[in-house]
């Protein structure tokens, strides 16, 4: 595992050089994937804890890769091209050391430690003035309440003497309802769960393209995998909250689902999709059974790529049409017909279409939560529909109607727009019988 | 005095309107022309080029159509494009799904599913129940005595 990391801190050394940089993460999520069979359990040694660690550390080497090839325009038309690879890269160290730590105190340190990048890579490569005030929001947003969880951290280590995962799950003696809530807050804003979702949209839609495909594709997962950990050690509390939790998830994924109809920016109604989606893990999370759990990882491995791949095709519009407005940019079909296949299949697999592993994922959660209570199979259906509304309104705008007077200057996917969406689409339709062995 | 200003404005139309008869004054004669004077002195220019051409300067000028990666070199561009495909497609998703389909049997799996059905064979062909409720055999367990145990207490 430390050698991801070290190869990772080489790669500082091929700043300049973008190709390079990305063929290393290539190489090295190849050798991730592919070279260490035989060392036990998931695939990998004993830094790597399970099976969804691997699967999120290999996500975030892919979606960086992905998020470099995306951002070449950087290279030739925005300033500081090495600082922007060198924000990436890092980005990419501290996540791979959060996924893979098996101590508390050392998630927290990387999962505050990325925070960083992705503040600088909104507040320097983002587009609109209001890019200030956004990276602002993201910053305080998480680290205000990501304080309460260093306390609640040291708290376990004073009672517990030690932090590692493997004994946190033993200790689960008392149910404290302050440890409950200091553990849990940073990752209900960091997911972001409804009432702490407001600097989600702000952020994504003043970010660069990259910074939106690594926020969504990993960052937010970050808050369900901190969740999945810490809930071992306040299982004996989550009873005692877990009407309030699965209301907020219930009834805020519907909200965000409806809000998201109402949405003028492209990039802000995949935001709240974001949101709705993440409404799903917080469920799985809750309800703590083992379907639930297998839901959580699938949802967030197929959303990570999903919402990638949408940021991207939105990103690609926005570099050609200058505007990411719903209303202003129409009939694509005609103006990029290459396109409109992506658009099609990345807008269908948010929706939850199969063969996408969303659907695997939304199964999952739907059979736990209805397990919990039969009626919230009203509110996950609403929130199921009002995704298939969200996403068929978000194709047909952008994709059908009559010409536009924005047409003028488009052109079709070129070829690494297009080799970047089959990468987005082709590790996501061959993930379904991987993710499918999760619950065995 | 409008009228004066503006039918000055009906010259340049009507020039064009004129011209046809102008048109008869062109020679369209094919014929050698004896008694042409003019004598043509200057050299056509040679196609040839003679300095050396610059690499990217060429390829602007010739037009080529980018991959995606950089619209200043086309070598460049090329070699992105082929690195990337390389490396992203053919190596981990083709040669990845081919080692995951058929590499060694992964967290035990397929061993666990060929156990389960030999054990079962194993199982109904000696007449034993296929899971015994006990973990370990009672003739091999040994409880301690009344004595031993005493005064302790023992909740089940």
């Amino acid at each position: 595992m430390l050698k991801f990391i070290l190869m990772g801190s080489c790669m500082t050394l091929f700043f300049s050089n973008w190709g390079v940089a990305v063929t290393l993460l290539f190489f090295m999520a190849f050798v991730f994937g592919v070279g260490m069979s035989g060392f036990g359990l998931g695939l990998v040694n004993l830094i790597q804890v399970d099976l969804m660690s691997y699967f999120l550390s290999y996500l975030s080497i892919w979606i960086l890769a992905m998020m470099i090839m995306m951002s070449f325009y950087v290279k030739d038309h925005k300033s500081f091209p090495e600082v922007f690879l060198g924000l990436g890269v890092g980005m990419l160290i501290f996540l791979l050391v959060s996924f893979g730590t098996s101590d508390l105190l050392m998630y927290y340190i990387a999962f505050e430690t990325t925070l960083i990048p992705i503040f600088l890579l909104v507040m320097g490569w983002g587009y609109q003035p209001e890019r200030i005030s956004a990276s602002y929001f993201l910053l305080f947003y998480t680290l205000a309440a990501s304080l309460p969880l260093l306390l609640g951290i040291l708290w376990v280590n004073f009672t517990d003497c030690s932090l590692d995962y493997f004994f946190l799950g033993q200790g689960a003696q008392f149910s404290n309802p302050i440890l409950f809530w200091l553990m849990l807050l940073a990752f209900l804003v960091k997911l972001p769960v409804y009432f702490g979702h407001l600097w989600l949209p702000k952020a994504h839609v003043e970010a660069p393209v990259a910074g939106s495909m690594i926020l969504a594709g990993v960052l937010l997962k970050l808050g369900g995998y901190g969740m999945v950990r810490v809930v071992p050690y306040i299982e004996l509390s989550l009873s005692e909250f877990s009407s309030f939790l699965m209301s907020v998830s219930l009834v805020g994924g519907v909200t965000a689902s409806v809000i998201c109809i109402r949405q003028t920016d492209c990039k802000s109604l995949v935001a709240y999709s974001s949101v709705a989606h993440m409404a799903l893990v917080l469920l799985g999370v809750v309800i703590n059974s083992s379907v639930g759990l297998a839901g959580v990882v699938t949802i967030m491995i197929s959303h990570g790529l999903c919402s990638s791949g949408l940021f991207s095709l939105v990103g690609m519009i926005y570099e050609r049409m200058g505007t990411r407005s719903i209303i202003l940019i129409r009939s694509l079909i005609t103006l990029a017909p290459l396109s409109t296949l992506w658009w099609f299949l990345f807008a269908i697999s948010n929706m939850a279409a199969p063969p996408s592993p969303n659907l695997l994922g939304e199964i999952y959660l739907f059979i736990s939560s209805i397990g919990w209570w039969g009626g919230s199979s009203l509110l996950v259906g609403g929130l199921s529909f009002m995704a298939g509304a969200y996403n068929l309104f978000l194709f047909v705008s952008t994709q059908h109607g009559t010409d536009s007077f924005l047409s003028n200057s488009m052109g079709d996917c070129s070829f690494r727009e297009h080799l970047v969406l089959f990468l987005h689409m082709a590790p996501f339709i061959l993930l379904f019988p991987v993710l499918s062995h999760l619950f065995l | 005095m409008a009228f004066v200003v503006r039918s000055g404005r009906l010259a340049g139309p009507l020039r064009n309107y004129l011209r046809p008869i102008a048109i008869g004054n062109r020679c369209i004669s094919t014929s050698k022309k004896k008694d042409e004077t003019a004598v043509v002195t200057e050299k056509i220019p040679s196609h040839k080029v003679t300095h050396d051409i610059d690499v990217a300067a060429a390829s602007a000028r010739k037009k080529w159509m980018t991959y995606g990666f950089t619209t200043q070199d086309e070598t460049e561009d090329v070699a992105l494009a082929h690195l990337f495909s390389l490396f992203g497609i053919t190596l981990c998703i083709v040669i990845g799904s081919l080692a995951y389909m058929y590499g060694p049997d992964h967290a035990l799996r397929d061993w666990s599913q060929r156990e389960a059905y030999l054990l079962v064979r194993e199982r109904e062909a000696k007449g034993l129940p296929l899971l015994d409720p006990n973990y370990v055999d009672e003739s091999t367990v040994v409880l301690p005595s009344e004595e031993d145990l005493g005064a302790y207490e023992i909740i089940i």
